[in-house]
């Protein structure tokens, strides 16, 4: 629910309700950005928000991605297109496209006297014809108007010019693409630009502007549309979620829409997890009586372990088995449903409270991924009786708890639960397939059907596969095929795409195993993923209580003929990296990949992310090979920005499902790893403590 | 990593999060994540209340599932949760943004008419547990003797919270804040 409908609602019933805050959400503009129309703004998007902006108007398109990193640091992605550019058609193509990559920083947040101030470079590190350097104030004044002057360099300061305060800017030759210029930045034509932002009411709004960029290249030099003038108006509807839909008039000749898509990470669309309350604890005092002897007699504690089964089974947890002592209980889970693992381990918690006799006094609850236990985490029974309604409970229960190593051999008298293994799973789901920024299409998708299945042979060993079926096929042969000089190690993935109908993406046997407390081990046989077959062993070193981890992974591959049957291409190699993984706290985390590339390129791969708690994760990585810029080819080394998103956040629902995106502005041989499935980290640092922690605030819902 | 399920499931489930047809959700929770069922099932004749979510017009009752160290557990039919202190609301439990615990006068401290402060502690959409402390006086119905209402004030607003006693002393009736998200929860005895 909308904070505003609540006030209205509030307000009608006459209770004395919160105060009307006054609040004008920094719009996003043509580019994506916080903005006004075509023109950047001083403001700046909330911390965490992800936003999505398709923008077009006359030959002019442009689909833009924005994180707000930091509270003041900023991103954005872009893909643009201008029609008609190429006159005469060049390779039968005339638009002309484009990705760029902008940074943005707030200077200031705008105070009583102070306007909000940001500084932004635009396209910084692709080919340069987006290129644009600006500083930008804004203002509010009262609640419903916001003004905004601004000086642009580059692109923004191509209109209007007032001079070049900063010597001339050079020309450079961006060769391949991929690295940043910043002997440009604020150098040449510096011209001033303006706009004004009215809020009419909740949601309408209007907009004009003085825009600063002359479209040299695409009005004059190439005259896909013409610049008459330089103001700008245009009005934006907002609708009751977070998006906006806007109408413009641009440079005196065109018209021009947006859509803006935005998404918080700090406020969940259902307003909190939905579901029904927790099992209350009971307790001890009042513990179910099991007679005197059940300390040696399994039958009774049989019936222990199948009475917390059953309680635990309305949250999707499995009992996979349960020691039982005269004062302590240690009981193995696997948590099918739930999206936090606190949560997981308090309900696991409350189901012990109400079915353990009143001397058992310490709860040790390890969850299992892949047959393999991660973590033992110790609950005192008397805590969980003492805080249940304590204020602030979840941080004084994170205080209490213990998180602790545990090995995989089972406590003495542990009772396994029968009938776990083997167990078959399987599922069929739709899916879309998309290829991205193909100079002659950029936008294609396949629409199929995919088949997963999973075959628990035993803990820690499983076979599963994934084998796709194209229904609709969009995706065409690309009419650029691959150029690289390297071997065609992932640029030949058109034809993969092309052929595979069907596609045994996947099919492979993986042994899960834990030598020693803190260690973990993965051998995986088969296709382990859609261009390569072959073994992939890997070894991952987590301490739980540490907020770094080391990881080593080799493998042995054979690249996949492109029908993704089950042939083989001539190319094979080993592959491997030394991993370390860093979690700076707050959210912010770091991965070092060092090692052998698919090519036979040595180097390192660093991936920074920001992660939330809640499972929504953005980030952004970039390989450096021992592979020349000029031999890699466009783009000159490998980089992306990559997003899950977690389904729970959007339904409220009780699912662990995520969905991942890789976005990677070109995809070439250079900086190329193994797309093997069920990698250790990922596997194992929910249940550690650095991420339970985070999540912990649902450990009493 | 190829590029599949890329911008289009991006787009699809940004778009799931703004529009907020109820269509889209029944049919996204079909698919996406089956609900449990409730943990307890209330005792025949179990004591009942009333709760109303003022601000989402919706009224329901709630029957005791659990009592323990003076609080009591009010837990609707699909599960949704209340715990009640003497009558003051210190938690709840389905509700949307819950009230996850809170720091909360007693009702006799209440009739003293003093002022005090107290916290509210709920999640924001990452799991980070808020405190918020509000500073409150609590201001005596004259016309109704048995009235009390509580006014607090905090960073994030103004809240009000109204209590009727019975003539044990004991909370009949009362409208009580949960969250920003949730809004103003009034409860009433279900048998009087």
């Amino acid at each position: 629910m909308t904070r505003s409908k609540y006030l209205v609602l509030c307000g009608l019933c006459g209770v004395f309700a919160l105060p009307v805050q006054a609040e004008m959400r920094p719009s996003l503009s043509f580019s994506g950005v916080t903005g006004l129309i075509d023109m950047p703004s001083g403001e700046q998007q909330s911390d965490g928000m992800l936003s999505v902006v398709k923008s077009q108007f006359g030959p002019i398109g442009r689909t833009t991605l924005s994180f707000q990193i930091t509270p003041r640091l900023s991103g954005s992605f872009r893909y643009s297109s201008v029609k008609d550019w190429f006159n005469p058609p060049e390779d039968g193509i005339t638009t002309y496209s484009d990705r760029s990559f902008d940074l943005r920083y707030q200077l200031t947040s705008e105070g009583r006297y102070i306007p909000a101030i940001a500084v932004g470079l635009q396209d910084i590190i692709g080919t340069g014809v987006q290129s644009g350097e600006y500083i930008a104030a804004t203002k509010t004044f009262g609640d419903r108007v916001k003004v905004t002057a601004g000086l642009g360099w580059g692109r923004y300061g191509s209109y209007g010019s007032i001079g070049s305060p900063f010597g001339d800017r050079p020309k450079v030759d961006f060769g391949e693409g991929g690295t940043l210029r910043t002997g440009q930045w604020f150098r040449g034509e510096m011209a001033p630009f303006a706009g004004v932002e009215w809020k009419v009411n909740e949601q309408w709004s209007l907009k004009a502007e003085y825009s600063s960029d002359a479209y040299v290249e695409e009005s004059e030099n190439r005259a896909t549309f013409e610049h008459n003038s330089p103001f700008n108006f245009g009005v934006e509807y907002t609708t009751k979620a977070n998006i906006r839909l806007g109408l413009y008039s641009l440079y005196g000749s065109k018209i021009g829409f947006s859509v803006q898509l935005a998404l918080d990470p700090f406020k969940n669309p259902r307003g909190g997890p939905r579901g029904p309350g927790p099992l209350p604890v009971t307790a001890s005092a009042a513990a179910k009586s099991w007679g005197p002897n059940w300390v040696n007699d399994r039958g009774t504690q049989t019936a222990m372990r199948d009475q917390t089964q059953a309680i635990l089974a309305r949250d999707g947890i499995t009992i996979e088995s349960m020691a039982i002592s005269a004062n302590r209980v240690h009981l193995r889970i696997r948590n099918t449903r739930l999206d936090n693992a606190p949560q997981a381990i308090g309900r696991t918690a409350r189901a012990l409270a109400a079915t353990m006799p009143a001397s058992v006094s310490s709860f040790e609850i390890v969850a299992m991924a892949q047959g393999v236990p991660l973590s033992n985490v110790v609950i005192r029974r008397a805590d969980l009786e003492a805080l249940e309604f304590a204020p602030g409970a979840d941080l004084a229960m994170d205080q209490r708890v213990q998180i602790l190593p545990v090995t995989a051999a089972l406590p003495e008298g542990a009772i396994r639960t029968n009938g776990l293994y083997p167990r078959f799973k399987w599922g069929l789901a739709p899916y879309v397939a998309t290829s991205l920024f193909d100079p002659g299409q950029p936008l294609q998708a396949n629409v199929g059907i995919r088949l997963t299945a999973r075959y628990d042979i035993a803990p820690g060993w499983v076979i599963s596969t994934s084998i796709a079926k194209p229904i609709y096929k969009g995706i065409e042969r690309s009419t650029f095929p691959s150029n690289s000089k390297l071997p065609h190690v992932r640029s030949d993935s058109n034809l993969y795409t092309l052929e595979g109908d069907p596609a045994v993406e996947r099919l492979t046997l993986a042994w899960y195993a834990k030598p020693a407390p803190e260690l973990y081990t993965r051998v995986t046989v088969g296709y382990l993923e859609r261009m390569y077959g072959g073994i992939s062993g890997e070894l991952l070193w987590q301490q739980p209580d540490k907020p770094y981890a080391l990881g080593a992974e080799i493998n042995y591959v054979k690249q996949r003929d492109y029908d993704q049957l089950f042939g083989f291409r001539d190319y094979s190699i080993v592959t491997g990296h030394i991993s370390g993984y860093y979690s700076f706290g707050g959210g912010y985390h770091a991965q070092l990949d060092v090692g052998r590339y698919l090519a036979g390129d040595y180097g390192a791969t660093l991936a920074l992310d920001r992660e939330f708690a809640n499972g929504i994760k953005v980030g952004a990585f970039a390989t450096l090979t021992d592979v020349p810029f000029d031999t890699y080819g466009e783009g000159s080394f490998d980089k992306g920005i990559r997003i899950s998103l977690p389904m729970s956040f959007f339904t409220g629902g009780q699912t662990q499902k995520v969905s991942k995106v890789t976005l990677r502005p070109l995809l070439r041989d250079g900086g190329a790893r193994l797309d093997v499935e069920g990698r250790l980290y990922d596997t194992v640092r929910q249940y550690q403590e650095t991420d339970l922690d985070a999540a912990w605030g649902r450990f009493w819902r | 990593m190829i590029l599949r399920r890329s911008l289009l499931t991006l787009a699809a489930v940004v778009s799931l999060a703004a529009c907020n047809a109820v269509a889209v959700k029944t049919a996204a929770s079909k698919l996406l994540g089956p609900t449990a069922s409730p943990a307890v099932k209330p005792a025949a004749g179990a004591p009942q209340i009333w709760l109303t979510l003022v601000s989402r017009g919706i009224k329901f009752p709630m029957s005791q599932i659990s009592q323990r160290d003076g609080i009591t557990i009010y837990a609707s039919k699909d599960g949704a949760q209340v715990f009640l202190r003497n009558g003051i609301l210190i938690g709840t439990r389905g509700l949307g943004r819950d009230l996850m615990s809170a720091d909360a006068p007693s009702p006799a401290a209440l009739r003293t008419g003093a002022a005090h402060q107290r916290s509210y502690y709920d999640t924001d959409g990452t799991d980070t547990t808020i405190r918020h402390i509000f500073t409150c006086t609590v201001e005596r119905d004259a016309a109704a003797e048995n009235a009390t209402a509580e006014a607090c004030n905090a960073d994030i607003g103004t809240i009000r919270n109204q209590y009727w006693f019975d003539s044990a002393g004991s909370v009949s009736k009362s409208r009580q804040w949960v969250s920003q998200g949730v809004g103003y929860a009034a409860v009433e005895r279900k048998d009087g």
